[in-house]
């Protein structure tokens, strides 16, 4: 077992500006991106991002967005990135958005940030359009991706199209402006504010420094196996920290070319047709390849065959002898046929799965992230892996266990050069999320071994994780469910199912309102009420089970649910 | 439409034709999640030369969701 953490052709970084600047120089016109627009795949390379980095900068400063706050929010695509970077660049806060936000939520955030400027595709357009005028700060909408037919927009001085300003500031950069290239930001102050999952009033904003994401750009790069020679296809939100850290900023700071899913449909289709070397991804994808293969395998009466295969590949791998790309090529030929390995994050992953797929070829690397540190904490460094352990803890970072007297486990603190600000607007959750000697309180409940691998075995939050990698505020779904007349009391859970985390509603019903209703009424009508909230939200929120409660829940003195006591 | 996704769910995901009902949730009942609902759709998508918008398959909660989904828009 190897003792020492690896080494790849990262680029070390003090500023986001040398991420596009240094890889350009590096890697020059290899592609940086491969992407669908208009039905036909584009390449987008390492060049093409410097020049188009440069160019939107230099155009801020035109429209008097420099050192301002702007919101971006669209489906992954190299406008998205360049927005991102330039507006960082530029002395600005960028605010990156869930594209699944509802449209009063989106809006709640471009408005509480004060965002001058929007970047968005067509979609969100036609979402915050019509609010402009609840929207007083908001100066400019910039259209990115796909550009929608010209014709059939409003004549509006106010929307502005990313191509545009690409010209424009191409231009000023020829006429000798330099107001973009030479400005100097501080790397120490606010730069990102990211929202956890929610609305308005139960979502925190972690505010990141650009210090912060180039501290975790070169950790990532430090950690994980990934070198130039690596394809991936990006199949994760571009906004989830995760995705833009890893799979975007990290990447392309290793000369890496990554695939831009064009839709969730055709993810297995680009998989198989881009060959992909490496995947980022959360549980739910490696699940659902997880019952792919083995589906496919049952379908072809082989489980016997494949199981037998497998101890006999895995006994020779024991003695040196790696046959698994020649005796596993059927199911790695699903998946394009070059995949090594993938790394996982965001929710538990079951270690069995994680064993089978080494068995199969296909290495999986666990990681543990938390938005708050941009989000690495640690991950399984290649040549030193423990399977059930979230990884080794990340270069530069320090973390320790909170334990009661007596008690080997208790909550992960951690401390480093990734560790946020503070949320956004709320010193009293800041003051709460850090401890008395400044180290962040991750939540998590878990143990460090001596070599410094963490496990994590429980959660002090009251978030639930889908196995999409996505955080759930219970208390988000209680504010509307709320509004169903039937409910007296309710508290959202997390359970364990036989297919993932399974939301569930605990209801104490309005008995006094409703005397005569059973609970088997009360069930009834509340869960079509229930459905009716799910079908406006993406699928990972809907609560899917329904508890009626025969008493009311036990409370603390200030008349708090003990929502602690509830399983 | 509902006998064509029965049959793609029967073929495709191994699961017993015998639960599969108009109002069978795709989740609870069927245990079929968001990404293998998008990888379902695409046959329909391919075969019928249609176009679904993935923030519509999120919203889907019941086989019946789907079904008249895709009845409407291959009636438009």
């Amino acid at each position: 077992m190897k003792k020492e953490l690896p080494h790849h052709p990262y680029q070390d970084l003090i500023r986001l500006r040398d991420l596009v600047y240094v890889n350009a120089e590096r890697w020059g016109d290899k592609p940086l991106y491969i992407y669908v627009e208009n039905k036909e795949k584009h390449i987008y390379t390492y060049n093409d991002h410097k020049r188009v980095f440069n160019a939107i900068g230099t155009a801020l400063s035109k429209l008097g967005l420099f050192e301002k706050t702007v919101s971006l929010v669209g489906d992954q695509h190299p406008d998205w990135i360049d927005a991102y970077l330039s507006v960082i660049c530029a002395g600005g806060v960028i605010v990156p958005l869930d594209r699944e936000l509802k449209p009063d939520q989106l809006c709640g955030f471009i408005r509480t940030t004060d965002s001058e400027a929007l970047f968005c595709t067509e979609r969100e357009f036609r979402t915050v359009y019509p609010a402009l005028d609840t929207l007083p700060a908001l100066r400019y909408i910039i259209l990115i991706g796909e550009e929608p037919d010209r014709s059939g927009m409003p004549e509006d001085e106010r929307i502005l199209y990313f191509d545009d300003l690409v010209a424009e500031g191409e231009k000023m950069l020829e006429e000798g402006d330099r107001s973009f290239l030479d400005y100097e930001r501080d790397s120490n102050s606010l730069a990102a504010i990211l929202f956890t999952s929610g609305t308005t009033g139960t979502s925190k904003g972690v505010m990141l420094s650009e210090y912060n994401i180039v501290f975790s750009v070169v950790q990532c790069c430090k950690m994980v196996i990934s070198n130039e020679n690596d394809v991936f296809v990006s199949v994760l939100p571009i906004h989830h920290t995760f995705a833009l850290t890893t799979n975007h900023l990290a990447m392309s700071n290793i000369g890496a070319t990554s695939f831009l899913n064009d839709s969730l449909r055709h993810t297995f289709k680009n998989i198989t047709e881009v060959k992909p070397t490496a995947l980022i991804l959360v549980p739910l994808f490696i699940e659902t390849m997880y019952k792919k293969i083995w589906d496919s395998i049952r379908k072809n009466g082989k489980e016997k065959q494949v199981r037998a295969l497998m101890k006999m590949s895995d006994a020779m791998r024991k003695t040196g002898v790696d046959m698994r790309r020649r005796l596993f090529g059927q199911i790695i030929g699903a998946f394009g046929g070059n995949l090594k390995y993938m790394i996982v994050g965001g929710a538990p992953l079951d270690p069995n799965l994680v064993r089978d797929f080494d068995s199969f070829g296909i290495e999986i690397y666990e990681g543990y992230g938390i938005t708050e540190c941009c989000p690495l904490i640690s991950v399984n460094p290649y040549n030193w892996r423990k399977i059930g352990s979230v990884g080794y803890v990340a270069y530069g970072m320090e973390a320790r266990i909170e334990a009661e007297e007596g008690e080997t486990e208790g909550e992960i603190v951690v401390s480093g050069g990734n560790v946020f600000l503070g949320y956004y607007k709320n010193e009293e959750a800041t003051r709460e999320a850090f401890t008395d000697d400044g180290w962040f309180k991750t939540g998590d409940i878990g143990h460090i071994d001596k070599d410094k691998f963490v496990y994590i075995t429980g959660r002090k939050k009251n978030v639930i994780i889908a196995s999409n990698g996505k955080n759930v505020y219970p208390e988000e779904l209680e504010e509307y469910a709320h509004k169903i007349p039937y409910i007296k009391e309710i508290v959202v859970i997390g359970r364990n199912g036989e297919n993932g985390t399974v939301i569930t509603a605990l209801v104490y019903p309005d008995r006094d309102n409703y005397p005569d209703y059973s609970n088997e009424v009360f069930y009834e009508k509340i869960f079509s009420h229930i459905n009716d909230i799910n079908k406006g939200l993406p699928s990972f929120k809907h609560i899917t089970a329904l508890e009626i409660r025969d008493n009311e829940f036990e409370k603390t003195t200030t008349k708090k649910i003990k929502r602690f006591l509830l399983k | 439409m509902f006998e064509e996704f029965k049959q793609i769910l029967v073929e495709k995901l191994e699961i017993d034709g015998d639960l599969i009902k108009p109002d069978s949730s795709l989740v609870n009942d069927l245990g079929i999640n968001s990404i293998e609902l998008a990888d379902l759709i695409f046959v329909f998508e391919d075969k019928y030369n249609i176009e679904i918008d993935d923030d519509d398959i999120q919203r889907f909660i019941t086989v019946g969701d789907v079904v008249s989904y895709l009845e409407n828009i291959l009636n438009k």
